[in-house]
């Protein structure tokens, strides 16, 4: 097991390095240039400026020899510094990962809690009203884009009806407050991103699961569970959950890439700083060591989320091994 | 002991079985044949109502089980029957065990809750020839051969002290040294629990060598009845002669291999009159007209052909 997991971290790098040629080319091909926040709008920065400061950043090289600059750089670990406040990268990136994690966490254990009950409900009661009504409600959080969910949401409870702040994850006067009212502050900033993002997930767990519990149920073991007197609370929830979750344990390590995707946009309309805006204003800005930085964490934190994947798949599983 | 009256069960538009009588008496082993697709593991699983009832359900039919009337009990009471009093082994080892638990949890859970004790446990193990195999406790289902996963099934369907067992295709998916062992097994059960068998197979050798009487079932009914001896050395059926053509011979090598003709019908297109004639041999005018009711031969010999009495 130790060895597998050994093996498999080191067969990461070669696929680091290819995902980092690509982003990197595309990134610096695509229209726009770090220099032009500061010098295309002011007429007083001649074009001599202007080549001054892209040679300071290295910006005159070849894309190759940037490249493998940047590479150069990063077998040290270190991801350079920001264009735009000259601070550095990890720094940046280490100030907002937490949250982007912790609202990640909230919203998979919610999706969790909410879509394996329906999933397993939905599969017991397959093709009754409830099963289709749920195949409804579902489909609509997956169906509806975040953004205009998010809108709405915000414009209803935030300003109409002034239940929830819309926006950040502190009031004003959050350094005036107690522990618990603290708590209680970042919670109520939260309540919206969380509910956004999970209930866009739901969908694709609740699915599975029901997919996998229909088959599952279809089984001859269960049958035999069934013919042995076993109670249909055991059945269910002893011999068909536990069969029927194993898809789910590999579906949470590849929804990794999706939830970073998913943090760009909820934490830009929201404004929470997380790591997803952090990469939203460094691509807007052309800010190109922040876009990397994010992107190889974004990387990393995939990689690791399908290694996950496969050995806690191999942990749950007696019939997997791995080798 | 057992004792099934007019069952019919419906699989969606497809009656699948058609009215069938059965009875089991205590310590008797009875066999039902038929080809595949004929509704015998049908009326197996509806004897404690373990018909999926997403397929279909039973619709028609009274069973009682020690003159108490299963098809009336609620589900409580259904499972204290199923698994304690009447037990199964079904036909394919390895997609019957869970693959996720232990053996030895999927047997713990084979005895009553409350005599789940490990030296329980053991002994059964010992009385399948599992001991030395299932003896440590962490082994699962797919470690196991197809034989040793069947053993774990009857451990599991003998555990409790049925009553009734009930094997369907019990060694159809093993090869034929291991179907050998597993008869044997269940045969030598059989005296030391003095348990009452319905035996289901499409293999007439195999449900000779064990049965005391045999139903033999077509399209959905019992279309002969009678002790193995009669059944044997006089069916009286066109299809139950037919089974018993194409068992191949040893002492007869030369013998041309005889099978019958043509196909089981489906549910969904069954013929006019009597099922089988399209298929029949000695088919006359009368059969295509209505399906004969299955009638004596003598005392405990019953067949469903217009022709039952005359033919040999």
């Amino acid at each position: 097991m130790i060895k597998y997991i050994f093996r498999r971290l080191i067969s990461m790098v070669p696929l680091l390095f290819g995902i980092t040629i690509i982003t990197f080319t595309v990134i610096h091909i695509a229209p726009g240039k770090p220099t032009d926040m500061e010098t295309q709008f002011n007429p007083k920065v001649s074009l001599e400026a202007r080549d001054r400061i892209a040679k300071l950043y290295g910006l005159d090289k070849p894309l190759h020899v940037q490249y493998a600059d940047w590479l150069r750089r990063m077998a040290r670990f270190d991801f350079g510094v920001s264009f735009v406040d000259s601070r550095p990268v990890m720094k940046k990136i280490s100030e907002r990962i937490p949250v982007t994690l912790g609202i990640n966490f909230v919203s998979i254990i919610l999706i969790l809690l909410i879509g394996v009950p329906i999933g397993i409900s939905s599969a017991v009661r397959e093709n009754t009203f409830y099963d289709r009504a749920m195949t409804v409600f579902v489909f609509i959080g997956f169906a509806m884009p975040t953004i205009w969910l998010s809108l709405i949401l915000m414009d209803l409870v935030g300003v109409r009806w002034g239940i929830l702040p819309v926006s950040g994850l502190k009031s004003l006067e959050f350094e005036r407050l107690g522990l618990l009212e603290k708590i209680m502050d970042v919670s109520r900033h939260l309540v919206l991103p969380v509910f956004v993002s999970a209930f866009a997930g739901l969908a694709g767990i609740s699915r599975y699961m029901r997919t996998n519990m229909v088959q599952v149920l279809r089984q001859n073991y269960i049958r035999t569970a069934r013919a042995k007197g076993l109670s249909e609370r055991e059945v269910i929830y002893k011999h068909a959950l536990k069969n029927a979750l194993l898809p789910i344990v590999t579906i949470l390590g590849l929804s990794v890439p999706g939830l970073i995707g998913g943090s760009v946009i909820f934490e830009s309309i929201f404004s929470i700083p997380g790591m997803g805006r952090l990469f939203y204003e460094s691509v807007m800005s052309r800010d190109y060591p922040v876009i990397m930085g994010v992107l190889v964490i974004g990387a990393v934190l995939t990689l690791l989320g399908n290694l996950l994947a496969d050995v806690s798949y191999a942990a749950v599983d007696p019939r997997i091994k791995l080798e | 002991m057992l004792e099934i009256k007019g069952l019919k069960v419906r699989y969606g538009a497809n009656e699948v079985v058609r009215g069938v009588d059965l009875a089991i008496k205590k310590g008797e082993c009875v066999g039902l044949v038929g080809e595949s697709g004929c509704g015998k593991t049908t009326v197996g699983l509806a004897t404690t109502k373990l018909i999926d009832a997403r397929k279909g359900g039973i619709t028609s039919g009274r069973i009682f089980f020690e003159d108490r009337d299963v098809l009336g009990l609620d589900a409580e009471d259904l499972r204290k029957i199923r698994g304690r009093r009447i037990s199964y082994v079904f036909q394919e080892p390895s997609s019957s065990l869970n693959p996720v638990f232990t053996v030895h949890e999927q047997l713990r859970e084979a005895l009553p809750e409350k005599d789940r004790a490990e030296k329980a446990i053991s002994r059964i193990l010992a009385d399948v020839g599992l001991e030395k195999i299932v003896g440590k406790k962490q082994v699962y289902p797919h470690e196991l051969s197809g034989g040793m996963q069947q053993r774990v099934m009857i451990a599991m369907a003998v555990a409790p002290e049925p009553d009734l067992l009930i094997l369907d295709e019990p060694t159809t998916a093993l090869d034929v040294s291991v179907q050998k062992q597993i008869l044997e097994l269940i045969a030598e059960l059989k005296e030391k629990m003095r348990l009452s068998i319905l035996f289901i197979s499409h293999d007439l050798r195999i449900v000779f060598s064990m049965a005391d009487r045999i139903e033999v079932m077509y399209a959905g009914r019992i279309v002969e009845s009678g002790l193995k001896k009669d059944i044997v050395s006089e069916p009286r059926h066109p299809y139950t002669k037919g089974l018993i053509n194409s068992i191949p011979s040893m002492k007869n090598r030369k013998k041309k291999f005889e099978a019958i003709e043509g196909k089981a019908p489906l549910f969904s297109d069954l013929p006019q009159g009597c099922k089988f004639h399209p298929r029949c041999g000695f088919r006359i005018e009368k059969c295509m007209e209505k399906e004969p009711a299955l009638e004596n031969v003598s005392d405990s010999h019953f067949a469903r052909c217009v022709r039952a009495k005359e033919l040999l």
